[in-house]
């Protein structure tokens, strides 16, 4: 590595003698006066700014007291996480309500201090039971104005008092996402969204947003399909425990989105894919929700079952013709009736294979499995790279191997 | 001033106090702000770096220099050879060592980088001063940053009851 023509050791030393006036000189012995009085630099905003939106949340606040530049730095910090971690609280030993005021009360005080300042990336995983919803409200108006990118909410179901004939009762609901926090002008900026235990009503798209991840958000599959249908930037969907969803339906104007996951949605039937460029999904149980529609692009497909729907004979038999572009295939299965079948359709760009078998500590995987019939699946992938077979029982039921070894042999092999 | 040499292209830095380094093209590339001026054809004479003392360019570079090999192209041989996870841990003992400077220094290295654009060096020198920031008292962190206190005492009391969620 020739670095300069006159290196000694790892100094690197200048390749030319400075040529300077004697005007210059003494201009140079006055900056070297003035920097012997203040030998430590002021470091200028932007740093500052990107220091401190790099320290946690409390000590950041901290900083903010040490100096005004600081303060002021302190005060534009672009990213707000409040969680019981950043917020000084984790390990906290009082009563749950007690702690949830804390909480409230540290929120509020350090969006005090941030509002009308542009907040980029503001993230709250609410800890402790109960909180007053307009409080919620208000700290989205706070946090939420144009030039937001990312919002991550988390919050607790709340009770809700009702009236039943004579008397009154109490009713555990989710929090309301107000959507109406967008319609400032932040809509325009906001990239990505993920919203845990909420409802959320979308009466319209997103333009700009890039991730949508849902987890426990009672969201129907028709107000979803209209949010995407006006969602044209949306890279990756993630639906996480959406039990409302029935009928999911991506439709053909999200050139961009490549990326589907869609995991233990219990209600699902189907979901119709006609995203032309799909090409990472994970779903979980039973085949029968693999996607359909435009899936022949499908590169990378992850399936987890957790009921026994023997997944990888379903995988084997069929998927070479749904998803005959597959490089990469995972398969987490929890029970096989069937040994996997000898086929003669076959995986013809499968790079990465991966079978995790386990019988989620309960009784042994499916003991009248024969192991050996995966060979089957090795037979269908020429150009196979990486292959990993994990197994994980409880306890074994089964011999791993038995009869005749003879007839363990298969033609080819 | 680009020249070559054992067939690397050459790129001349030159520091205002009127100091000039000669660096593979590679090596300087490793500053995006240097980087954007070769490729939009602003380097064919010497480059001035400005606000940037030799001393500090020197340490710059030399920083430059050492991890060009895992980003740059230049580097793949030394790759091919060792492993990455090694050549990783060797990088960060070495920055480790590097970064061992005065506030001072350490400071006008934060600055460079900034204004240079690179990376790594940017959040090797910011993360020292996080770490010093982190878990001390607010005397100590003015100490460490040779900041002054410039609030009234009044507007430092206000400061710290809003604040004080944060010293619990």
């Amino acid at each position: 590595m020739g670095l300069t023509r006159s290196r000694r050791g790892t100094s690197i030393a200048p390749v030319a003698k400075r040529k300077r006036s004697p005007c210059q000189q003494e201009d140079d012995a006055r900056q070297a006066s003035k920097r012997r009085r203040h030998s430590v630099p002021e470091l200028p905003e932007d740093i500052w700014d990107r220091i401190l939106s790099l320290l946690p949340l409390r000590d950041a606040a901290r900083a903010g007291c040490v100096s005004r530049a600081l303060l002021s730095s302190w005060t534009r910090r672009p990213n707000l996480t409040f969680t019981e971690e950043t917020l000084g609280l984790a390990g906290n030993a009082c009563r749950k309500p007690e702690l949830a005021r804390t909480f409230q009360n540290r929120v509020y005080r350090v969006l005090k201090k941030h509002s009308g300042v542009g907040v980029k990336a503001f993230k709250l995983h609410h800890c402790g039971s109960g909180f007053n919803i307009h409080d919620l409200n208000r700290w989205l108006q706070i946090a939420v104005t144009p030039g937001i990118e990312e919002v991550v909410l988390s919050v607790p179901m709340h009770r809700r008092k009702y009236k039943y004939g004579p008397h009154y009762g109490y009713e555990w609901v989710s929090y309301n996402f107000p959507c109406s926090v967008f319609s400032n002008g932040s809509g325009n900026s906001i990239r990505h969204l993920h919203l845990a235990s909420c409802a959320f009503h979308p009466v319209a798209g997103l333009a700009h947003l890039t991730r949508l991840h849902l987890f426990k958000v009672d969201i129907t599959g028709d107000e979803l399909g209209c949010f995407l249908s006006n969602s044209f930037a949306m890279e990756e969907l993630n639906l996480t425990k959406c039990g409302n969803v029935i009928h999911l339906k991506i439709p053909c104007l999200l050139h961009r989105l490549n990326c589907l996951a869609v995991l233990q949605c219990v209600a699902l039937k189907v979901i119709e894919n006609k995203a032309p460029n799909l090409w990472i999904v994970r779903i979980d149980s039973q085949p029968e929700k693999v996607p359909v529609g435009d899936v022949l692009q499908v590169k990378d497909l992850q399936m987890q079952d957790c009921y026994e729907s023997n997944l990888v004979h379903y995988a084997r038999a069929k998927l070479p013709s749904i998803m005959p572009n597959l490089e990469t295939l995972s398969l987490e299965s929890t029970g096989e009736v069937f040994n996997t079948p000898i086929l003669p359709v076959k995986f013809l760009y499968l790079k990465n294979l991966r079978i995790f078998l386990h019988d989620r500590g309960m009784k042994g995987f499916s003991p009248g499995y024969d192991y050996f019939s995966l060979v089957s699946f090795l037979d269908a992938c020429p150009v196979l790279e990486n292959f990993v077979l994990a197994v994980l029982q409880a306890s074994v039921r089964q011999e791993l191997i038995s009869g005749d070894p003879h007839l363990r042999q298969m033609p080819e092999h | 001033m680009a020249t070559r040499e054992a067939g690397k292209k050459m790129i001349m830095l030159k520091s205002p106090d009127g100091m000039e380094f000669e660096v593979e093209e590679a090596v300087a590339m490793e500053s995006q702000t240097i980087r954007k001026m070769i490729e939009d054809d602003c380097a064919d004479t010497a480059i001035l770096i400005p606000n940037i003392n030799s001393k500090i360019l020197s340490r710059v570079i030399e920083y430059c220099n050492k991890h060009v090999p895992t980003t740059g192209a230049t580097g793949a041989a030394a790759s091919d050879t060792v492993a990455p996870a090694a050549l990783a841990e060797d990088l960060k003992i070495w920055d480790a060592e590097f970064i061992k400077v005065n506030r001072a220094t350490r400071f006008n290295l934060i600055q460079a980088a900034s204004y240079l654009n690179i990376k790594g060096l940017l959040d090797l020198t910011s993360q020292t001063t996080i770490d010093t920031i982190s878990d001390n008292s607010l005397e100590e962190i003015r100490s460490f940053l040779s900041t002054k206190n410039d609030y009234l005492p009044e507007e430092e009391q206000t400061i710290r009851r809003e604040n004080q969620w944060a010293f619990q």
